[in-house]
């Protein structure tokens, strides 16, 4: 039974930790789309492409997370990374050139892959930062913990009636 | 460290600790001498010794065997993971998996890894990996905001 609860609750935050991927590079495309909309004068989003949208960053987030490695947590950027987010960036801007997000323009599509691959670096990197600093915080927290066993004049007096 | 031994012909027996800052060591020694030691009983490959819990590293079961690691040496250890992380957790002993108890003293170095994980470097080099689940608990320890008793 605890073995069956350890993997449920894994099965759990794999999906929670995907459904946050989603909603993350799901806005680095709506914003791509948007700032595309109103270059071209429309304040107007098809509804049907939100949709498609949505369904592309769940699809790339179960490819990264289940295939890929979760490679924008990955501590280093190596050649399984690099792979990793050129293939993401290529499904979202593959997807949006057969969908037709963009009227059928390719440059676009492309620079949809380009602006993907810079969300995908920087959000290593953010999460790269995050982890440099937590691990000087708990390499702090351990140095004053040792600390709080070294007795002090009185504690020795203490130790010693 | 200096040792003197007075030998004395009368009066009340006495022993004066003179330390600048109390180690693990003196510790020991106070231990011994009040009686309150606790050794854990280990078999060597040449017979059998009592070892401070500040010697070990870290325990690791394997195949139901319970072995602690030493800074220069490996030996058996009769007692259970569960009974050892629960008798020593106020002496820094923390279960950082299923089959493994750290010193939490002889951590040298704590990296944070992806997932909530963290991997510990202890003195020896040896790096044991912590999963999300135990290392949420070793982050409270390390604040010092939960009893070091065992769940």
């Amino acid at each position: 039974m605890n073995r069956f609860r350890e993997r449920f609750e894994q099965y759990l935050r794999r999906e929670i930790s995907i459904d946050f991927k989603t909603c993350a590079y799901l806005f680095c495309i709506a914003f791509f789309y948007c700032c595309y909309r109103i270059s071209q004068g429309s304040f107007l989003a098809n509804i049907l492409h939100l949709f498609e949208m949505t369904a592309d960053a769940y699809v790339v987030g179960y490819l990264q997370v289940y295939l890929l490695g979760n490679f924008d947590e990955a501590n280093r950027l190596g050649r399984l990374e690099a792979f990793g987010i050129a293939l993401c960036s290529l499904f979202h801007g593959a997807a949006s050139f057969i969908l037709g997000w963009f009227e059928g323009k390719w440059q676009v599509s492309v620079f949809l892959a380009v602006f993907m691959m810079s969300c995908y670096i920087t959000v290593f990197f953010c999460n790269k930062i995050k982890r440099r600093a937590d691990t000087e915080n708990l390499n702090r927290m351990l140095a004053e913990f040792k600390k709080g066993e070294t007795y002090g004049e009185e504690s020795g007096q203490k130790l010693c009636d | 460290m200096k040792l003197t031994l007075n030998k004395i012909s009368e009066g009340e027996e006495e022993i004066i600790i003179r330390y600048r800052e109390m180690t693990g060591r003196i510790e020991t020694v106070i231990g011994i001498l009040q009686g309150t030691g606790q050794r854990i009983s280990a078999e060597f490959e040449g017979g059998r010794a009592f070892l401070a819990p500040e010697e070990i590293l870290y325990l690791e079961s394997v195949d139901g065997a319970v072995f602690a690691y030493l800074k220069d040496r490996v030996c058996k250890v009769a007692q259970s993971l569960e009974r050892l992380s629960g008798v020593y957790a106020d002496r820094g002993f923390f279960r950082c998996s299923k089959s493994m108890v750290i010193n939490i003293y002889k951590i040298s170095y704590l990296k944070s890894e992806s997932g909530n994980r963290i991997r510990a470097t202890m003195e020896n080099q040896e790096e044991v990996m912590i999963s999300r689940r135990y290392a949420k608990r070793l982050r409270q320890i390390l604040k010092g905001g939960e009893s070091r008793e065992p769940v």
